[in-house]
């Protein structure tokens, strides 16, 4: 077992069950691009090709990929079809609820599925600020964004935490940087909080960045938190903070799909009740990657 | 910094696709064009992008969509992509036997019923993007990048979580 996990058995339900799928590879979803392919047109030509797809239920717009060939060596990718995505990846976007005409920002967009997500879910007709600090994962966000035909992002390169205070934003949708615990699965490398350290180092930018969208939403504004870790540190214990004084509320989710509520307790320390209205993602729950998702709304 | 073009250049532009492509006009009317240096984007016309445009350092808006060469416009095959069936004029309908060879970067000996210069290249009808034809023949312009991940050489790029 991997050590790092030893330490959630308290909190994650079925917890062996949750071991047994950290030995199972990862499923392969993708979310087709409905500015270029209607859902029918696509699974036809698919199918016409050999590819095999899985639907869904839930999202017309997934689909899981069961092909052994490479999801990106397709005609159809290089057209922008379609992007391939982690299922819970598709969430944030989906439970932010974009709006045309909202100014939204993705303060760290890169590489830019959630960023891409948004702007189909708006039909190209919402402003969306999509900021990463980092010069090559801005690269594969504006590669993506122009594979999808996507005409309303604006790329930003600035530090999160000090993101300019020079507009407002209706929805703002932060994946901050993370212990990327929920990636984890066979094969692949043991996650970074094999050092216990890791996740406090972590803590701090996250809350940092927080703070900052938290000042960039617009009163009334809606912020989804999201990362794929387990960490509660880096989960409950950064939203907590900015709960209990009042700077936003949590809302309630709804996913059609199985999750764990946030948690009121960890090693000792309570958070705010209301954080268990935030879902915490499994795979043996759902088969895809880890997942942590609040919603928050700014105090009007 | 990114600027809006004026006027007059907006209409070489709405000129250039139409003449080179066929592209009619309302399939450009709702994008803005935006310039720096060489390059060209366009951008969905939206409430707050000319606040975005004041207030931040902005790194890319919207599609890439032509290049400025010195006596010619080059099409971005993003745009092609975009514009899609809107493009009509000097068109390369590729054979399945052509495809490989031309993603591979091989030139294409031709003839094709095109005008010499950038033309658009589709395969089984569905847009591929940018090729540049001339007395040599017919040569991929395709991002090199997009063509790697679907030769299978950088899979991983495909891959997000």
């Amino acid at each position: 077992m991997v050590q790092a996990f030893e330490r959630y058995r308290e909190i994650i339900p079925d917890f062996p069950a949750f071991l047994k799928a950290l030995e199972i590879r990862q499923p392969t979803h993708l979310r087709i691009n409905s500015f270029r392919v209607k859902r029918e047109e696509f699974q036809h030509a698919m199918a016409e090709r050999g590819y095999r797809l899985a639907s869904v239920e839930g999202i017309p717009d997934a689909f899981r990929w069961e092909s052994t060939s490479g999801p990106g060596s397709t005609l159809e990718y290089f057209r922008g079809c379609y992007h391939v995505q982690g299922l819970t990846s598709m969430f944030p976007a989906l439970i932010l609820d974009p709006q045309p005409g909202d100014r939204l920002l993705d303060m760290c967009a890169a590489p830019g599925g959630k960023a891409t997500h948004l702007a189909q879910l708006t039909q190209n007709r919402a402003l969306i600020v999509a900021n990463d600090v980092t010069h090559h994962r801005i690269g594969i966000l504006r590669s993506h964004s122009d594979r999808l035909g996507i005409t309303s992002i604006v790329v930003t390169r600035y530090q999160g935490q000090s993101f300019p205070m020079r507009m407002q934003f209706d929805r703002i949708l932060l994946d901050p940087p993370c212990s990327a615990e929920g990636t984890y699965r066979t094969g692949k490398r043991p996650p970074l909080t094999e050092d216990p350290q890791v996740s406090y180092r972590l803590q701090r930018l996250q809350q940092m960045l927080l703070n900052r969208a938290l000042e960039l939403l617009r009163p009334g504004g809606t912020l989804v938190y999201s990362t794929c870790t387990y960490a509660p540190e880096e989960n409950e214990a950064v939203l907590h903070q900015v709960v209990e004084a009042g700077q936003a509320e949590i809302v309630p989710i709804d996913v059609p799909f199985p999750y764990a509520p946030g948690l009121e307790v960890w090693d000792g320390h309570g958070f705010h009740p209301s954080l268990k209205q935030a879902a915490r993602f499994y795979p043996h729950l759902l088969d895809s990657w880890g997942f942590f998702i609040a919603c928050l709304r700014k105090p009007g | 910094m990114l600027v809006s073009v004026n006027q007059a250049e907006r209409e070489r532009i709405f000129e250039y696709w139409g003449g080179r492509f066929g592209v009619p006009s309302p399939a450009l009317a709702e994008l803005r064009f935006l310039v720096r240096g060489r390059n060209v984007w366009a951008v969905a016309d939206l409430d707050g992008l000319d606040g975005a445009l004041a207030s931040f350092k902005v790194e890319a808006a919207g599609l890439p969509f032509l290049r400025r060469q010195k006596h010619m416009w080059k099409p971005t095959t993003s745009a092609l992509l975009f514009l899609d069936a809107a493009v009509t004029k000097n068109v390369v309908d590729l054979t399945e036997e052509q495809l490989q060879p031309f993603l591979r970067g091989e030139m294409l000996p031709g003839p094709f019923v095109v005008d010499g210069g950038y033309v658009a290249v589709r395969c089984e009808e569905k847009m591929l993007g940018c090729a540049l034809y001339g007395k040599a023949g017919l040569k991929s312009q395709l991002p090199r990048a997009w063509v790697a991940v679907l030769l299978g050489g950088k899979a991983e790029m495909a891959e997000e979580q």
